[in-house]
């Protein structure tokens, strides 16, 4: 028995291995703002992310009306010092982390939600089909103070943008494709 | 020795500088959201606000003088056109100055009336940074200026219409 073990174990990470690209190609979940101070500042917002088994990696983060994409990488909380997350927002939900890059139109996300700051991070709730969506915004404090919440965006689901089969994702938004991604 | 430095100055410089431009940017975005509201919404108080009509009616004065100034002209089109262009900008910029014919303007460029307003996020990386501190607006990242605006005592204003002037037409 105890020789099997290490032939199932090496079955279960082969099936997962198989599973993975399989499960892992990107999705786009876009969303309407749920308040006015998320429509100014944000806008209509579409995440582009991977499904893993478990749980979702967020790549990038576009506006479904304009042209612009900040692409994301997930973050520590360990960034934000002694209590972490929670110390910014105490009780929040949202704790899949992510670093607002300053790649693509990343800056301007920074600027225009956390004015001031340098760099962003973006706390987000669970990517769930059909369900709203909760974003935290955080921002440094130039000259080493601390980061603080600088937005909380509420969204509610408007739907899933799908891809044609074995269509890469797009660079960006096109206005005039009267739907995006295509 | 102070030749090492050069390349970091050059590059704290720009770095300055490229946050300077984003910074007019994000500035203007508000403002920039104000105006198209008030293009959606057909009022013509909040228009009037957001944009510099008279600089608008100089530039296109400059155009008519330009089209009616070339060398293939005839010399009666040239005396016209000098005579001519102030007032002809006058009037013209009277009547098209007004939400309704930006609406067009906007329809053109992918923006319905169903489409939602863009928020600040995305106002802000469709603005370019000009060297003069005006910022302009363009179809594409990497595209030519459509409409520049310039920060006139604290507000951003719509100081020039770059695109094709035919694309501003009154409503049927």
């Amino acid at each position: 028995m105890l020789r099997t073990l290490p032939l199932l174990l090496a079955d279960a990470a082969t099936l997962l291995a198989l599973a993975g690209p399989a499960a892992a190609a990107d999705r786009f979940f876009s969303y309407d703002p749920a308040n006015a101070q998320t429509r100014a500042t944000a806008g209509d917002l579409t995440f582009q992310f991977k499904q893993r088994l478990v749980w979702n990696i967020v790549l990038a983060v576009r506006s479904t009306e304009g042209e612009a994409t900040a692409d994301l990488k997930p973050a520590n909380e360990g960034v934000f010092g002694a209590g972490g997350l929670a110390r910014i927002v105490p009780g929040g939900r949202e704790h899949d982390l992510y670093e607002v890059t300053s790649t693509s139109q990343g800056a301007d996300m920074v600027h225009a939600f956390c004015p001031g700051s340098q760099h962003a991070w973006m706390a987000i709730g669970r990517l769930s089909e059909g369900a709203p969506l909760r974003v935290r915004v955080i921002g440094d404090t130039p000259g080493g103070g601390r980061a603080h919440l600088c937005q909380t965006f509420d969204f509610t689901y408007h739907g899933e943008w799908r891809l044609p089969p074995g269509a890469p994702p797009p660079p960006e938004r096109d206005l005039l494709q009267p739907k995006f991604p295509y | 020795m102070h030749r090492r430095w050069q390349p970091l100055l050059a590059a704290a410089l720009a770095l300055a500088l490229g946050a300077c431009a984003t910074t007019q940017r994000i500035e203007a975005s508000g403002d920039v959201h104000a105006l198209l509201v008030a293009i959606r919404d057909d009022d013509s108080g909040a228009f009037d606000a957001h944009v510099d009509k008279d600089a608008l009616k100089r530039e296109l004065e400059a155009r008519i003088l330009a089209r009616t100034q070339r060398p293939d002209a005839s010399d009666a089109t040239q005396a016209l056109g000098a005579l001519l262009a102030r007032p002809l900008a006058q009037l013209a910029g009277d009547a098209l100055l007004k939400p309704k014919v930006f609406l067009a303007v906007a329809e053109y460029y992918g923006y319905k009336p169903d489409t939602p307003i863009p928020g600040e996020f995305a106002i802000a990386a469709s603005l370019r940074g000009l060297p003069d501190g005006r910022v302009c607006a363009a179809r594409r990242h990497n595209g030519p200026c459509l409409i520049t605006f310039a920060n006139e005592a604290g507000t951003w204003r719509l100081v020039s219409f770059d695109g094709d002037i035919r694309q501003l037409r009154l409503p049927q």
